[in-house]
């Protein structure tokens, strides 16, 4: 049986099945990768094939989770990334969570939206905010165990708040700025707090999705971005491109911020990075049940080093040869510590960061669902795999 | 292009000086100062931390980071003075950096410099000298006996420095590298400004030109091709710039090319037919990173 049950536990509700020890259940897109790889580690251990419930049939069928959870199983809630209905339907469920004199003004119901496209973020956010909280209130009393708890996507979604929380329990992130309104107001927030390089960050964006590197010298701008800007019948439209632009002109600068803060931005302090090689890089460390396991390391000649944006993998054999050992150790506690501060979750994904000359470093996101690492082994186990193997070693 | 931090320095691998650990291994190690995010010590608390350090009087090679994070423009000023005053301190100094700025730290075109004149007079057994970003910077009366290698790197420099290097009398310079950069970042010279350079003897000792990173690389090439600087020194470094077929050709046509060991061309606007001419050339080319004319037209290597 799986160890991390809900407590305490009660007897199941009417209608739920009953299966065998080993049950488990994915809420996910079936055709994304991520779920593929999952049942494939499933396989691997020997254990069911796990019920797959898709997003969609949820949010237009009207499917009803509680009615596929396997009793005593295990639950994972995968992203709902990379699947365009599922995205539409969480941004109308999100609409129909706001009061109609808060929606944004240029909010379409319905309005089909091209790919790379910023499309209401917030909303999206709210929508699956509702879908979260209606999963943990329907199965709080439900003899199962979660994967990873539905308050912990929450926050893991809401950069600012998340931060907050990290800064609260002593864990290093980046100085925060707070949100702003506009590129004015954001100008202003640099001065009084004598930060002149930030990075800009929707407030629920998810992997690069709108991030600005801001520099603001005395007489000078710079914005290092992903985000593209078009003018379609007197809207500006906000896109992601996989190449990253720089804007030194004010005027642009302050469209793109602008543009941005329309879906709620977050505002920290950019942190020089440390060198690797001819640029800089952080690592993504999965915590699997407080251990740190899968480590990869993204580096970058630019300011931002997700790596779908064209920048590689680094060698951790050779950073961990260059860099003194403790800086490491002290690394891994905090990343141990970390996790420790979601309890509910079996894993998390945190982006960490050294100082230039590592004698610090900060977290500078959790990833909610920061364990698509493929190819990326721990103990000769994908993240997929060494999740299960943990969730059942507990037992 | 992004400036990264230097791991190696005059031959010596660089490591950051931390306050509560003794400087060791002098003769292999180059101690760096630098101020990071969340730092509340100063750059010159740092580095009376260094001067207090017993061996410090046999540091040889000193590398300045960032010295400020609080803002982009602070200048290096503070710094100059201060290393000028512990001179004494500093008696077996051979090799400084000033500004091993990465650009995830500052942008090479923000960082500013600042007149650096009183080093000569205050290290006259100094034999490297290396400074990043042009804005801001004077070399002044450039007069220095011992000074083998000079190293400015920018993104675009000012022709004053380019006035004050051909008055220069630096009889031990082997080597001599220049960022050149373009006018967005600086760079407010010409073909006239550099020319001066390519005068034979005003660097007796000359063995390594780096004319690097120009927006005007076709026309250095010409003045180059044209000076009888070929006959002079053994490396010749055009790299980084916007190099294409006419400053190729200047090249190609002068006989003293061949007399060169090494002519570093990598990130170049050359035809495929300009690459194999100077491939069959029977000294060693470097040609990498070509790169490709687009509509806009040509780009230094430096602030792409």
């Amino acid at each position: 049986m799986w160890p991390l049950v809900n407590d305490p536990p009660v007897e199941p509700a009417a209608g739920s099945r009953c299966d065998g020890p080993q049950a488990i259940l994915v809420i996910g897109n079936p055709e994304n990768r991520r779920v593929a790889m999952f049942c494939a580690a499933a396989r691997r251990l020997g254990l069911p094939a796990p019920r797959v419930v898709a997003y969609e049939d949820v949010l237009y069928g009207g499917l009803d989770v509680r009615q596929q959870v396997p009793r005593h199983g295990l639950v994972r809630i995968e992203s709902p990334g990379e699947n365009e209905r599922v995205e539409r339907a969480l941004i109308a469920l999100g609409a129909e969570q706001t009061p109609l004199a808060e929606l944004p003004a240029d909010y379409v119901p319905g309005e089909i939206v091209e790919h790379g496209r910023i499309y209401f973020p917030g909303l999206w956010y709210r929508g699956f905010c509702r879908l979260l909280d209606a999963w943990q209130e329907d199965l709080a009393k439900q003899p199962i165990a979660w994967m990873n708890h539905p308050a912990d996507i929450k926050l893991a979604f809401d950069k600012a708040g998340c931060q907050a929380m990290l800064d609260q329990q002593g864990i290093r992130v980046p100085g925060r700025l707070g949100t702003i309104g506009s590129y004015d107001e954001l100008r202003a927030r640099m001065r009084e707090t004598g930060h002149w390089r930030v990075f800009v960050k929707l407030s629920h964006g998810s992997s690069a999705s709108g991030v600005v590197a801001l520099e603001a010298g005395r007489n000078r701008i710079c914005a290092t971005t992903s985000v593209e800007i078009a003018r379609v019948g007197g809207r500006t439209l906000l896109y992601n491109s996989l190449r990253l632009r720089r804007y030194e002109n004010e005027r642009e600068v302050a469209e793109v911020v602008n543009g941005l803060c329309v879906h709620g931005v977050h505002v920290e302090a950019w942190m020089p990075k440390a060198s690797l090689g001819d640029g800089t890089f952080d690592l993504r460390v999965v915590v699997i049940a407080g251990e740190v396991r899968h480590i990869v390391v993204r580096t970058s000649r630019g300011p931002i080093t997700n790596l779908h944006l064209g920048n590689r993998r680094g060698d951790l054999a050779e950073l961990l040869r260059k860099i003194p050992g403790d800086r490491f150790a002290e690394a891994w506690d905090t990343c141990r510590r970390t996790a420790t501060l979601f309890p509910r979750s079996l894993y998390l994904g945190m982006d960490l960061m050294f100082t230039p000359s590592f004698r610090r470093h900060a977290v500078l996101e959790l990833n909610a669902f920061g364990d698509l690492l493929p190819g990326a082994l721990h103990c000769g186990q994908d993240t997929y795999t060494a999740e299960l193997a943990a969730a059942r070693g507990k037992g | 292009m992004t400036f990264s931090n230097a791991e190696q320095f005059a031959g010596k691998r660089v490591v950051d000086f931390q306050r509560d650990t003794p400087l060791s291994g002098l003769d292999s190690t180059a101690y760096r100062l630098r101020i990071e995010y969340d730092d509340e010590h100063t750059m010159l608390d740092l580095l009376t931390a260094l001067l207090e350090d017993a061996a410090v009087d046999r540091l040889e090679a000193l590398v300045i980071g960032a010295w400020q994070v609080d803002e982009s423009d602070r200048p290096s000023t503070e710094v100059v003075e201060a290393l000028v005053a512990a001179a004494s301190q500093l008696a077996s100094m051979r090799s400084l950096f000033l500004g091993d700025i990465a650009s995830e730290e500052n942008e090479v075109s923000w960082i500013v410099q600042s007149d650096v004149s009183p080093l000569w007079t205050a290290f006259p057994r100094l034999e490297t000298f290396q400074v990043r970003g042009g804005y801001g910077l004077a070399l002044g009366p450039l007069k220095h006996d011992h000074l083998k290698s000079l190293v400015i790197e920018c993104g675009g420099l000012p022709r004053s420095v380019l006035q004050e290097m051909a008055a220069a009398k630096l009889p031990a310079l082997e080597h001599l590298e220049l960022y050149l950069g373009t006018g967005g970042y600086g760079w407010d010279g010409s073909i006239d400004d550099v020319r001066p350079l390519l005068q034979p003897g005003l660097f007796p000792r000359l063995k390594y030109l780096g004319l690097r990173d120009s927006e005007i690389a076709d026309e250095v090439a010409n003045a180059v091709a044209e000076s009888p600087i070929l006959k002079q020194i053994e490396v010749l470094d055009l790299s980084l710039g916007t190099l294409g077929d006419d400053g190729g050709r200047a090249l190609l046509a002068c006989q003293d090319l061949q007399r060169l060991k090494r002519l570093d061309l990598s990130h170049h606007y050359l035809s495929n037919d300009l690459v194999k001419q100077f491939d069959r050339l029977p000294i060693e080319v470097d040609l990498d990173d070509p790169q490709e004319e687009d509509r806009y037209g040509r780009y230094v290597a430096v602030g792409e």
